[in-house]
């Protein structure tokens, strides 16, 4: 019974409007039959499409490497150390999603203008940090939190240096925490337009920048194929992550099959 | 015989509390040192003082006459087995017991004859390739060891390590460990709030209170001679009479009469309690408001009147003058 409720579920709102979604790029506008490549022929003739592509994989993985350098060592210091001042840092760390992102974009904006950072890709990165590291910070903490420090110890005692345990016991425990940073952090990234489009002034074009102009446009074909291009690429950013994952020491031989 | 580790005057404050106060002690190659205490008393601070995860406040220590006082944690001789047997998740047990050796300058062809080894002396070859979490409490307690012990440590420390163990396997592995650490000759610290444990573990028994230790010796002098009133009271087979004084149990009796000869105490039957097979009364002192658990081969009733008996010659004082080692 559960299992046809969840079947039941997940037919209704996610495999249908996905399959609709696909068989809709695939068909020619206002035909639900007509086998057509015309949505995907549209989309790859668009201008700048896989140079746009190209940019927001390349600041979309910046923000990520970021997130987790910061998020890691925030999280790990409000989990497992005692400081002063440490419930001040921690609601110091959410203020940026209490703040309407608008209002921090315009302020850092003339910021950025005076010391060059308008219109390049590295002030972008920067602004994609506002609505991402927060979350990180958080997701890491919790990591940390239920990790605890005491598998460090442990394998400290037993002559690990603070990078091999860091590489060998830390970072493959954290492995959950990390897939969710990475994945988030990219989505939220790929998906920002209005502070990307006011911190790189037109000069940086991303993916959201070609796409959401289209949004305009009657053509849902058209429309379809984009919306498919622009949910695999987290997806690819994501499996591309879990190869590297996999590079790490002691991967689980056994078991069930991850991704990751 | 040589000193394995040597301790000096520490102490250690976290904020304004002192936890170690002028902590000293040493231990003698190949022997094991039960260090027993009421819990809260600054023992894992100890160990884990020794094991380089804190750093004494003051004082020094020294393992084989090298000083260790400022040295890392991983780059002291020193193996750390905690309560839980933290069993690094994500890796195989023969992963497990061979992490440490990843540090170590040996070949691998070494190295995998030691693991082979080690995986034996704690019975358990056929599991190298499973994970921690299909094995039970007791064998992922003793991989816990073998990873310790695999090292070859110049000192092994336990924290409680069969606290978290039902009471019969407990026994054995109390046993187990013991004769292991002495066909490898190794010198161990063992923490515990069990005194049992302690004397049943220990060669040598230091009783650790309030963060120092109130009296180091073999385990029995330490239950024979207790140098003070608390020590007396920790071990709970010794009557306190006061600060000054107190009686052996064994030397203790339940009569139904007043006898001239004999110095008595009154007190009522509270009910039998039954240990390890043998029958106790509880009695409850009248003037002293203390319980009282003694052996009774003859049955008494619930609140009957009784005196606490014994002769006036068994009565000991609490030598105080602390020995030092």
């Amino acid at each position: 019974m559960k299992k046809i409720l969840f079947w039941v579920i997940a037919m209704l709102f996610i495999i249908s409007p996905v399959g609709i979604l696909v068989l809709q790029s695939f068909t020619s506008p206002g035909s639900w039959t007509e086998f057509s490549l015309y949505g995907w022929r549209g989309l790859f003739e668009t201008t700048r499409l896989l140079e746009a592509t190209g940019t927001s994989l390349t600041i979309g993985f910046f923000v990520t490497v970021i997130n987790i350098a910061v998020g890691m060592s925030a999280g790990k210091a409000l989990a497992l150390y005692t400081f002063h001042g440490k419930t001040a840092v921690d609601t110091l760390f959410v203020m940026p999603l209490l703040v309407p992102i608008l209002a921090i974009t315009f302020g850092v904006h003339i910021a950025m203008i005076r010391i060059g950072l308008a219109d390049t890709g590295l002030g972008v990165i920067l602004i994609h940090l506002v609505p991402t590291v927060p979350y990180s910070i958080r997701i890491f903490r919790n990591g940390y939190v239920s990790l605890g420090r005491r598998m460090q110890e442990q394998a400290e005692t037993l002559g690990a240096s603070a990078g091999r345990t860091f590489f060998d016991i830390e970072l493959p425990l954290l492995k959950p925490s990390v897939q969710s940073v990475i994945f988030l952090t990219f989505v939220i990234s790929l998906s920002q337009y209005v502070i990307t489009s006011i911190i790189g002034g037109g000069t940086v074009v991303t993916l959201a920048m070609v796409y959401f102009p289209f949004l305009d446009s009657a053509d849902t074909t058209l429309i379809a194929a984009f919306s498919i291009w622009f949910a695999v690429l987290p997806l690819l950013f994501y499996i591309t992550a879990g190869a590297v994952f996999r590079l790490l020491p002691y991967r689980r031989k056994s078991g069930r099959r991850e991704l990751f | 015989m040589n000193k394995m580790i040597e301790v000096r005057d520490a102490t250690k404050h976290f904020g304004v509390g002192e936890v170690l106060k002028d902590v000293s002690f040493s231990v003698n190659e190949g022997e094991i040192f039960s260090v027993v205490g009421p819990s809260g008393g600054g023992k894992t601070t100890l160990l884990r003082c020794l094991a380089g995860l804190e750093t004494f406040s003051a004082g020094e220590m020294s393992i084989d006459g090298d000083d260790m006082t400022h040295k890392k944690a991983n780059e002291r001789p020193v193996s750390l087995v905690f309560q839980e047997p933290l069993l690094f998740p994500h890796m195989t047990i023969r992963e497990n017991v061979g992490y440490g050796l990843k540090f170590l300058d040996i070949s691998k062809k070494e190295k995998s004859k030691r693991i082979d080894d080690f995986l034996s002396i704690v019975g358990l070859p056929e599991y190298e390739n499973r994970y921690p979490r299909e094995l039970s409490g007791g064998q992922k307690q003793r991989v816990a060891l073998a990873r310790g012990l695999i090292l070859s440590p110049k000192l092994l420390l336990l924290d409680e390590p069969f606290s978290s163990l039902d009471r019969k396997l407990r026994e054995e592995m109390r046993r187990w460990v013991r004769r292991l650490l002495k066909e490898k000759n190794i010198t161990a610290v063992f923490v515990t709030h069990d005194q049992d444990e302690a004397m049943q573990v220990g060669d040598v028994i230091g009783v650790f209170r309030e963060g120092t230790f109130e009296q180091i010796g073999s385990p029995e002098k330490v239950y024979e001679n207790p140098q003070t009133s608390e020590v007396a009271r920790f071990f709970g087979d010794a009557w306190v009479i006061d600060e000054m004084r107190f009686i052996p149990k064994r030397n203790l009796s339940i009569e139904r009469i007043e006898i001239e000869e004999k110095v008595q105490w009154r007190g009522v039957i509270e009910g039998a309690r039954f240990v390890k097979g043998y029958r106790f009364m509880e009695v409850l002192l009248d003037d002293e408001e203390e319980h009282i658990m003694l052996p009774a081969p003859e049955d008494f009733h619930t609140g009957e009147n009784v005196y606490v008996s014994t002769d006036a010659s068994n009565i000991r004082t609490f030598q105080q003058n602390r020995e030092k080692r």
